[in-house]
């Protein structure tokens, strides 16, 4: 038997591009130009780009969950993409209690449009504000909702940080593997659009069209070879402080990533590699999600051997993977 | 941290994890003796909230902090230093003080230790006052700034620009568990051996959306928390910040290091009953604890003390006593447990932090804290309800933490001979 590897044994994805791998790669593979919409809060003179979500071509069957009623944008597309991730065979052996599976889920921003609603009713008058909007406003209110939608009582965690925390999700969920804490790990980077979050992204670059989505993948030992994708890596998180500026944390990066052929995914480089927002928008917190989820599809349809993702934070850090069919 | 496929697969040491650091800041005040001596004689420090209105809620009262009129800036820059936010603050002072105390330097820097860092709210307060600014006014000054620093990842690099270490930064954000679960992740670091040196903690600071949520919620006490009374009938949020510095005994016996105490079991579990609320029962309430004991490898009879998370409110104090009950069994008689938050208030992100201090207080005094205000317990408990300070014999200590969305974590903790 060989020794086992870590292995993404399925991703998923909610985009600008739609909803599902599927729609994210063929946007990419086509360059495609997606929409844009302009949002402007009312009484403001600033207006911000925007690409949203589209509405899925079917109604969502997981909404019928009661936990789900009411959640907001950025819990149902981390489901959505979660349950892509996770497929039904899966789900059904978590469900039996036969599969322990963690969760991890990775924000920037978190629930920004409860959190944005809630404060106003708070503002107007704190006696009146809806008990039903504070727990919502929660970060770790949408893994809350996936681990009691999966019925999965393994450890669900809420990792929040710049736009590079994915990466740090996966190494987590790769450390729970590695303790055989569990027998899968969900990742999962979600986002939803609001005029909050986004005329404070564009506070920092102006011509930034700001998106939304989830992006997720299943994180599995595996000692099957032929299995799946396989991490080959994640570098140390090069964090910015006073004796490292994100200059320096990129240079570091680049070193500590090995060189290879194959798909190059970046963002915040500025170099030759692939940087899905120029398609998608800027998904923030997902958009790394959305970078190693593209990565395993293409992996997976054998159009590249191996592909790296470089993403250099905002405010945090500057980290990378690297994973080989 | 880092993953390398070649490196990682086939290692899977046990380290012991030495605690050779604390720092501590409540509304009882600033450091580890007046914190203790605050416990040891059973004081409350609730008083009425002044950093915003609440003039229109059921309640006012909370463990507001006192903040010092000067704190160290070290290696922060002056603009750095001009501009933290009041949940900076906290946490700088308690990183400060676990600083000093684990007498690390130069040779800790450079292994620059990874900081896993709890919280619920982050820097909320200038989340707010963006809100108020961007509904209020056209002008855009400042505005930059408060998106920047209210991001919670902002506080945790503050700490570590200040202290000089640059290592990486993880923030856990599982409600009220976060600074509990922080700490049990920087715990598996080290036992993993994935790191020498961690630093844990967790920290929130009172602000007006989260108090106005509790309270929306009716979870406030309009008097005052009485965790594991009778007639209970609600919590009081209170502000703080605790760390942590974690240790392998490698490290510590190195440098001649005198622990603390050890961390030695964590077990965490999700309860998918509800989203603000228990399974009645406590179902994961008795996971994790159990998970904990048998990665500590202690049965309910090793453990001395429990600090209960015990908020004070109906559904939760119900919850945890019957997870005790059947997590110790026919023991159950001889457990102690109490909750601090009658003393403090419930310091969300920061909770489970603060009280493993606490936990590791009563292993070095070799007293017991009392859970305040309660007139009559409640009939779940058939355990040891503390009620006033009591001088103990402790060598092993459990702690709890449970949060929204089902996030539950225990840590147990021992006193190194």
């Amino acid at each position: 038997m060989s020794s086992p590897s870590i292995i993404l044994s399925g991703a998923g994805a909610v985009s600008s591009a739609g909803w599902g791998t599927e729609a994210l790669f063929k946007a990419i593979q086509e360059h495609r130009q997606l929409p844009t919409d302009i949002s402007q809060r009312e009484g403001s003179t600033s207006s911000v780009q925007i690409r949203r979500v589209p509405k899925p071509k079917a109604p969502l069957a997981f909404l019928r969950n009661p936990r789900l009623r009411r959640c907001s944008p950025i819990s149902r597309y981390a489901v959505a993409a979660a349950l892509e991730a996770l497929g039904e065979e899966r789900q059904a052996q978590v469900q039996d209690g036969g599969y322990r599976l963690g969760v991890l889920f990775v924000f920037m921003n978190g629930c920004v449009n409860y959190s944005n609603r809630f404060y106003s009713e708070v503002l107007n008058d704190p006696s009146l504000a809806s008990p039903i909007l504070f727990p919502e406003t929660v970060f770790n209110a949408p893994a809350s909702h996936l681990a009691a939608m999966l019925e999965s009582r393994s450890p669900a965690y809420t990792l929040i940080g710049d736009s590079t925390q994915f990466l740090g999700g996966m190494d987590l969920g790769i450390e729970w593997l590695l303790e055989d804490q569990v027998d899968g790990v969900l990742v999962v980077g979600s986002e939803e659009l609001d005029w909050l979050s986004t005329e404070a992204a564009c506070l920092f670059n102006r011509k930034m069209i700001v998106s939304e989505g989830a992006g997720a993948v299943l994180l599995e030992s595996s000692t099957n070879s032929s299995d799946s994708p396989k991490v080959c890596g994640i570098t140390p998180a090069f964090s910015y402080g006073n004796d490292r500026n994100r200059t320096q944390a990129t240079a570091q990066l680049l070193e500590a990533l090995p060189n290879a052929e194959g798909l190059r995914l970046q963002h915040g480089l500025n170099d030759d590699g692939l940087d899905l927002s120029n398609v998608l928008g800027n998904a923030l917190g997902a958009g790394l999600a959305l970078q190693c989820a593209y990565a395993r599809t293409a992996l997976t349809n054998g159009d590249v051997a191996q592909a790296q993702v470089f993403h250099v934070g905002t405010n945090q850090q500057a980290i990378g993977a690297w994973f080989r069919a | 941290m880092a993953f390398n496929e070649k490196q990682r697969l086939s290692s899977s040491p046990s380290n012991r994890v030495f605690v050779t650091g604390t720092g501590i800041v409540t509304s009882l005040g600033l450091g580890w003796e007046t914190n203790a001596a605050g416990f040891r004689e059973g004081r409350a420090a609730l008083r009425d909230i002044t950093l915003f209105e609440t003039s229109r809620q059921r309640t006012s009262r909370g463990g507001e902090v006192e903040l010092p009129t000067t704190i160290d800036q070290r290696s922060l820059t002056d603009r750095q230093f001009q501009r933290l936010d009041r949940a900076s603050k906290l946490l700088l002072l308690a990183g400060y003080e676990a600083w000093d105390q684990a007498g690390w330097g130069k040779d800790e820097r450079q292994l620059a230790p990874p900081a896993v860092i709890g919280t619920s709210a982050g820097g909320m307060s200038l989340g707010e006052a963006y809100y108020q600014q961007a509904t209020t006014s056209t002008r855009r000054h400042g505005q930059a700034t408060r998106v920047s620093l209210y991001q919670p990842q902002s506080q945790a690099l503050t700490l570590c620009q200040a202290i000089g270490t640059q290592g990486p930064i993880s923030i856990v954000s599982n409600a009220c568990a976060s600074g509990a679960d922080a700490i049990g992740q920087a715990y598996r670091l080290i036992r993993s051996g994935r790191a020498e040196c961690v630093i844990t903690g967790g920290y929130d600071a009172l602000c007006q959306l989260v108090f106005a949520g509790f309270d929306s919620l009716q979870a406030l006490s309009p008097g005052l928390p009485r965790p594991f009374d009778a007639d209970r009938d609600g919590l009081a949020l209170g502000e703080g910040a605790a760390v942590l510095m974690l240790e392998s005994e490698a490290h510590a016996t190195k440098r001649s290091a005198t622990p603390l105490g050890e961390i030695c079991g964590y077990g965490c579990a999700t309860d998918v009953h509800h989203l603000t609320q228990p399974h009645p029962e406590g179902l994961a309430a008795l996971a994790s604890m159990t998970a904990a004991c048998r990665e500590a490898g202690v049965s309910p009879t090793d453990i001395d003390y429990i600090n209960a998370h015990g908020t004070g409110t109906p559904k939760n104090d119900v919850a945890e006593g019957a997870a005790i009950q059947k997590w110790a069994g026919d023991d159950v008689a001889s457990i102690k447990v109490s909750s601090t938050k009658g003393a403090i208030g419930h310091l969300l992100g920061g909770a489970g932090s603060v009280e493993t201090i606490i936990a590791l207080m009563t292993l070095k005094g070799q007293w017991v804290p009392p859970s305040l205000n309660v007139r009559a317990p409640d009939p779940v408990c058939t355990f040891d309800l503390i009620r006033e300070p009591r001088a103990a014999k402790v060598d092993t200590v459990l702690t709890n933490s449970f949060g929204f969305g089902g996030s539950n974590a225990t840590l147990i903790l021992r006193r190194v001979s």
